[in-house]
């Protein structure tokens, strides 16, 4: 498939500019993300946007290490620590990234299930026919059609937006809580502190921005680019995080609703946001799911292939790069396989990803740090001190809560 | 110096971390990395860097080793002297650390042409030195590196499984540098430079966009202009804007302007317009005149490297100047043959201008009948008239008749192929 040059040009263009870091941005905004943000705004209101303010800034500053770390060495994270830690600790490293990564997949496949049981159909069947859609998508699928499944998914965030303004939140109350922190102490309210950071920053989008900017070869000098992307990415994704939140305040936390699976999530807009509302919510999510349960494996097999040093691309036969295939298949498999279990909870499954990514960030976070301090790797490109302490602060911070998660676990 | 080793094949991860131990004994530190000297073949172990607790790393000349002893954990290295006479060396410019430079880290083995991630090296015992023979990859080094060798062995017999042994010999071996990481010195591709350009392309389709660029930049501009041509259309828009505007735009000069125009095609307008206004003026207006046409018409896919005469010239005079030409066209079977304000009259084939009396002038042996195509004429149609009249150009005319360029044959092939059973291949991150 070959499209009209005029076209592609100005697409290009496009995603010159808004390249790696919004489409990190748009694939983070997965089903276990929107399940956490949807939880936030039901059981706590507007009291937690304030959070997103700092994670806005966690979040820029970090993906724009990683996308430096990328200009400057032409290396993934995967492989740069491989070479700079040795093999060792490289897969054990690559190993807890595939774990975490699994248990988002799982989530992202809850997802499709919640989203299909909302218009009345089963997961048997909706959860084994996405998979495979998934997988055809990479064993068959081309660019030209990837490129417009994420050009179509990115457009359908606006809805989340819609669906904020469809239920007519007071403005004046929630830009009231988006400025004035407040926060209780009690296991709960730390646990969703926690996951909604992790949500955010999550330890695959370290890798996933870094080894993306690799493949776009954005020179040293073209890097103000490659910056600006990462900025608009991290605002939009906090952006469609603040409608989420706002949405699910206005309606099911003014009414008192507490929400147990993704279809209340969707379902208790009706009644406050019109008709619409649950079916967009619905609409959303699927597409989220969908896009997230095929790019995340991606990427896992890509950093995992490339830094054991096997055969990738989803342009080789799976007999020519049969490790790249099996953990893309295998992280389809069990992750639809999980969600086929007989009354597998699927709102908690979603949370739970979230909460591992949450506490294993840290680490993930610590090594980036690590790497892109070091002279030898990033020349003249290290960190500059601002970096250093907004990076170490959500590194300390993400330790602190999780630390304090555990302490009131044994409490 | 020492003598004879334990064991004469041996591998570079066996002997990391393993202690260092100086003439009496007492531990120095441990082995960090094994220095080799690029001289010749295969390079030669000339010094060994030791971690010391609290110091500085310590380089030594491989001649201080008197002995290596095997132990049940691996080898010991000893050394000649007591630690207090130990004189530091240097590393110098010709010298390369293993670890740090070779171990882990991926390079082009031109032989099997394609790309590994070293998992060890392998050292062999010649003439009383240790020489590097050969990189080590696959599934064999990588577990053994994970888990000792014994279990393993035994679990790969207990359930009869083969684990892959990849040897890489040095001699091809090409060491991989980025644009971004790249040493002092520039690197020279030797062993890659002599292989085909589609081969060349094949191996650089495995690399990153810096990865790729650096190799362009250390090829010999021809060599590189035809691999890069040779790979993926993605690829090639994505080489281009790695390379500094200069060398980029001197590589699209010496491409077919057809070609060049698909490169420039693929990138963003205004990268296209910068490299354009840095390529030579008349070749630069080739390109920009072909970029005007959508890609897969007649327009797009034609080239304007085509030849062509005056109906008054003389046969023997055509010959002459089409030995002049010939180099720079992109097909000399079809002469096209055109009045003063360009018009095709007629054309005839490279056997008729052959078999022609060399005083005869163009128009009295050209055919006026020519095929020819309109610049918007879809690619399928131009393949069908291609295919329907036996041809392996096709003029392609305005609406004055005035000839734009030429369609080859080779230039619908490359497009229709994939259209039928070529898969595009994916990229890997959108």
């Amino acid at each position: 498939m070959r499209m009209p040059r005029g076209y592609k040009r100005r697409l290009l263009v496009f995603l010159t500019i808004m390249g790696p870091g919004i489409i990190t941005a748009s694939v983070n905004q997965d089903a276990g993300g929107i399940a956490t943000y949807s939880l936030a705004g039901a059981h706590y209101g507007y009291s937690l946007l304030w959070v997103l303010f700092f994670t806005t800034i966690s979040l820029a500053v970090v993906q724009e290490m990683g996308s430096r770390m990328a200009v400057v060495t032409g290396k993934g994270l995967g492989e740069l620590i491989r070479e700079r830690y040795g093999l060792r600790p490289a897969v054990l490293m690559l190993s807890i990234l595939v774990l975490v990564n699994l248990a988002n997949t799982v989530a992202e496949f809850a997802g499709v299930a919640a989203a299909f049981e909302i218009f009345g159909i089963p997961r048997f069947l909706s959860v084994p026919l996405i998979a495979l859609f998934v997988s055809w998508l990479v064993v068959q699928g081309t660019y030209a059609i990837i490129e417009r499944v994420f050009l179509i998914a990115s457009a359908l965030y606006l809805l989340y937006v819609i669906s904020a303004f469809l239920a007519h939140p007071p403005w004046g109350e929630v830009l009231r809580q988006t400025i004035q922190p407040s926060f209780e102490m009690d296991r709960n309210s730390l646990i969703m502190l926690i996951t909604l950071v992790g949500t955010t920053i999550a330890p695959w989008m370290l890798f996933y921005v870094q080894s993306s900017t690799v493949d776009k070869g954005i020179r040293w000098k073209d890097y103000k680019y490659a910056r600006f992307d990462v900025i608009v990415g991290a605002v939009v994704a906090t952006g469609v995080a603040y409608f989420i939140i706002v949405a699910c305040g206005a309606t099911l936390h003014a009414h008192g609703v507490r929400i147990e699976t993704a279809a209340d999530a969707a379902r208790a807009l009706e009644p406050f946001g019109g008709r619409y509302a649950s079916l967009l919510f619905a609409l959303g999510l699927l597409n989220a799911s969908i896009f997230s349960a095929a790019v995340l494996p991606l990427s896992t097999a890509y950093v995992t292939c490339e830094a054991l040093g096997w055969e990738t691309g989803v342009d080789r036969r799976p007999k020519e790069a049969p490790g790249f295939f099996s953990i893309y298949l295998v992280m389809i498999g069990i992750g639809a396989g999980t969600i086929l279990w007989p009354n597998v909870p699927l709102i908690p499954i979603m949370f739970f990803s979230q909460t591992l990514n949450g506490i294993l960030l840290p680490l993930t976070l610590i090594i980036v740090l690590q790497l892109v301090n070091d002279r030898e790797i990033m020349g003249e490109a290290v960190n500059s001190p601002l970096s250093n302490l907004i990076g170490w602060g959500t590194a300390f911070l993400m330790s602190a809560l999780t630390l304090l998660l555990l302490i009131t676990f044994i409490l | 110096m020492l003598k004879e080793p334990p064991q004469r094949i041996t591998s570079l991860t066996r002997w990391l971390s393993r202690p260092v131990v100086d003439s009496r004994g007492s531990e120095v530190g441990t082995l960090k990395d094994l220095v080799v000297l690029l001289w010749g073949l295969h390079p030669r172990v000339s010094k060994l860097c030791i971690a010391r607790r609290g110091e500085e790393d310590l380089y030594l000349a491989w001649e201080a080793v008197a002995e290596i002893a095997e132990t049940p954990t691996g080898p010991t290295v000893i050394l000649d002297r007591p630690r207090e006479e130990l004189t530091p060396g240097d590393l110098r410019g010709d010298e390369m650390a293993l670890r740090r430079n070779i171990l882990d880290k991926k390079v082009m083995d031109t032989h099997g042409r394609r790309v590994v991630r070293v998992n060890d090296v392998q050292l062999e015992w010649r003439d009383e030195g240790y020489d590097m023979v050969a990189l080590l990859a696959g599934m064999h080094s990588l577990l053994g590196r994970l888990v000792p060798e014994r279990p393993l062995q035994w679990i790969a017999s207990r359930f009869g499984i083969e684990i892959p042994r990849e040897v890489v010999p040095w001699e091809h071996v090409e060491p991989i540098e980025t644009e971004l990481t790249k040493a002092r010195k520039r690197a020279v591709y030797t062993k890659l430079a002599q292989l085909h350009p589609a081969d060349i392309a094949d191996i650089m389709e495995e690399l990153n966009p810096s990865e790729r660029a650096a190799i362009l930049n250390g090829l010999e501009a021809e060599t590189a202009v035809e691999a890069l041509t040779e790979t993926e259309p993605e690829v090639q828009a994505g080489v281009i804007q790695m390379l500094e505007p200069e060398k980029a735009s001197d590589m699209l000069e010496m491409m077919e302007p057809d070609e060049a125009a698909d490169i420039l095609g693929d990138l963003p307008h205004a990268k296209a317009q910068e490299l354009l206004e840095e390529m030579d003026p008349a070749e630069a207006e080739d390109v920009a005149e072909l970029l005007e046409h959508e890609e897969d018409t007649a327009g797009g896919l034609m080239t304007t490297m085509y030849v062509a005469f005056h109906p008054e010239t003389r046969v023997s005079e055509a010959l002459e100047k089409l030995r002049a030409l010939a180099d720079e066209v992109e097909t000399i079977y079809y002469l096209y043959v055109t009045d003063s304000s360009d018009r095709l009259a007629g054309v005839l084939s490279l056997r008729e201008l052959m078999l022609a009396r060399s005083e005869e002038q163009l128009h009295e042996i050209m055919i006026m009948q020519v095929i020819t195509v309109g610049p918007k004429a879809p690619i399928r149609k131009v393949a069908e008239t291609l295919s329907k009249y036996n041809l392996v150009a096709l003029p392609v005319v305005d609406e004055d008749r005035r000839l734009e360029g030429i369609v080859t044959v080779d230039d619908v092939l490359d497009d229709l192929i994939p259209m039928i059973w070529k898969r595009r291949a994916a990229k890997k991150y959108i």
